[in-house]
């Protein structure tokens, strides 16, 4: 029961916090280095969308969050994907593919 | 399984805040700690560093209200609050606060008061069938509930010419000592003409209903219970059918007991002989109603008058008028010396008329009686029984704390009842 997407930008922030949790737990922090990291600096998630963003897909149950130690020895609130969270992410990276390829042929065509 | 997850989720952003805000405000340093960590790494100062993670985090307090936001319980938050910022401000301001109170407690209690008594005489219906039909007469006049009872020539005269309505009955209520029971008790009797209970539609849940010959000349007084009467009084067994009672002294017949809820509850029968007596006297209401089927065309025919068809009801002749003591249980002295009056000019009056069959009523001389010639049409009520008992120990031969006037002697002569 995915909620209609308020705007794209909140759409696409969605689906790159369940990318970058796809290859395990990760922090707060981790995601936002995670998502720049991988963008090459492109994309900046800013902190003030990061978290409520990350409670809001907590709360949709996606994503489960959980107290642990980070690597420099820190205590650090680790997320990772729940099943639901998995099957969602499949959702929103197809509905992404079929968005990009519109506005693709949209652009190629003028 | 997802609600229950989101029961839980939402019972603990309602219930366990305090925790859920640690944990939000640890991980946000924790992620100042982190970004701190990197500026020192890149060469700053740790004033520097701190200074730089909070610029690129941006407004902190912002964060954790968007986050709020995020749990789903925000509108609660937002109820309990300000019903908090209230319960604080009528404490602040005590005396606005009690009238405030008192202002909607005042409200409530009219509010509910008026919908009670609407609720009772406009929407529940009458515990009769086709109660649309049912209006009662009254005679307007000054705004005294006793002086609008209609005449007994009214009565006549309407049930002579009126052509809207099917049939006619009058009542009239009244408090007589009954005994002849366990104790002797003062009761709400409401006397009636015989076809009462054939225009409400309804019939006794046991024996059998008032017939014409109740009233006929020398007849036993007979009586129909209400039921809750029947039932603190005789166990609700049906050997009260037959029983006698003594109403004002006078003995009674129970010939029947009405079902439960009729709203009446009492229904007296007069008998024709001594209602003959007292034409002269007083007043009434009356009641009318349409039949069934002539109610389709009743409004066309209210259009015409005279227009439909006139059923006299059968239960007396038109010489035999009503009896009414309302009146002068009131207007006790004054009306006892009208009523002998009267009397001696009626019966020198009908000694004369003899030969018409009607009954001939000429404008009465006390000015109360002069407003009694115009008719309201006013909606029947149900009317609610007071029940007003004697002490038991009374003795039965007790004089009634109402005695009857020398004019009202032979109101206590032999009549049909209902006692409730």
């Amino acid at each position: 029961m995915p909620k209609a997407k308020p705007d794209l930008l909140q759409g696409t922030l969605d689906l790159l916090i369940l990318n970058a949790l796809q290859r395990g737990p990760i922090h707060g922090f981790g995601i936002s280095v995670a998502i720049r990291a991988t963008s090459r600096e492109a994309l900046r998630v800013e902190q003030g969308s990061l978290y409520p963003a990350l409670y809001r897909l907590e709360e949709q149950g996606w994503i489960r969050a959980e107290w642990g130690v980070s690597d420099n020895n820190r205590k650090a609130r680790f997320y990772s994907l729940t099943a639901a969270g998995r099957r969602q992410l499949a959702v929103e990276v197809s509905h992404w593919e079929q968005l990009s390829s519109a506005i693709n042929l949209v652009l190629k065509a003028t | 399984m997802r609600l229950w997850r989101e029961i839980r989720f939402r019972f603990r952003a309602l219930f366990c805040k305090r925790a859920l805000e640690a944990e939000m405000a640890e991980e946000i340093s924790e992620h100042l700690a982190r970004l701190t960590d990197a500026g020192l790494a890149a060469g700053l100062s740790p004033k520097e560093a701190r200074l730089a993670a909070l610029k690129q985090f941006g407004g902190v307090e912002q964060i954790k209200e968007t986050a709020r936001d995020q749990r789903g319980v925000a509108a609660v938050e937002h109820i309990v609050a300000d019903f908090g910022y209230g319960l604080r401000q009528l404490r602040k301001a005590p005396g606005f606060a009690v009238i405030a109170i008192l202002t909607v407690a005042i409200g409530i209690g009219a509010t509910t008061a008026i919908f009670s008594v609407v609720n009772a005489v406009v929407l529940r219906p009458l515990a009769y069938p086709y109660p649309g039909q049912l209006v009662t007469l009254a005679a307007a006049g000054p705004p005294d509930f006793l002086l609008r009872r209609v005449t007994p020539a009214v009565y006549f005269e309407l049930r002579r010419s009126a052509r809207r309505f099917q049939s006619f009955t009058a009542w009239e209520n009244s408090f007589a000592n009954v005994t002849g029971l366990a104790y002797a008790q003062r009761r709400l009797v409401r006397s009636v003409t015989p076809n009462y209970l054939a225009m409400h539609g309804v019939s006794p849940l046991l024996g059998r209903g008032f017939q014409p010959g109740d009233t006929a000349p020398g007849a036993h007084g007979v009586a129909i219970l209400g039921y809750e009467f029947w039932l603190t009084q005789f166990g609700a067994q049906a050997g009260a059918v037959g029983r006698t009672l003594e109403v004002n002294g006078q003995p009674c017949t129970v010939i029947g007991v009405m079902p439960r809820g009729f709203p009446i509850g009492s229904a007296v029968d007069r008998r024709q002989r001594e209602l003959a007596e007292r034409i002269q006297k007083h007043q009434r209401f009356h009641e009318a109603v349409p039949t069934p089927d002539e109610g389709e065309d009743r409004k066309r025919r209210q259009c015409r008058p005279g227009g439909g068809q006139n059923h006299v009801p059968e239960d007396s002749p038109p010489s035999a008028p009503f009896h009414a003591r309302g009146f002068l249980q009131f207007h006790r002295d004054v009306a006892e010396k009208l009523a002998q009056q009267e009397h001696a000019e009626r019966a020198r009056r009908r000694r004369e008329n003899q030969r018409q069959r009607r009954v001939d009523e000429p404008p009465l001389q006390d000015p109360v009686h002069r407003h009694q010639h115009c008719l309201l049409i006013l909606r029947h009520k149900a009317v609610t029984k007071p029940k007003r008992d004697l002490p038991p120990a009374l003795p039965a031969a007790h004089t009634p704390p109402t005695r009857p006037g020398p004019a009202l002697r032979h109101n206590s002569a032999k009549n049909s009842c209902g006692v409730s």
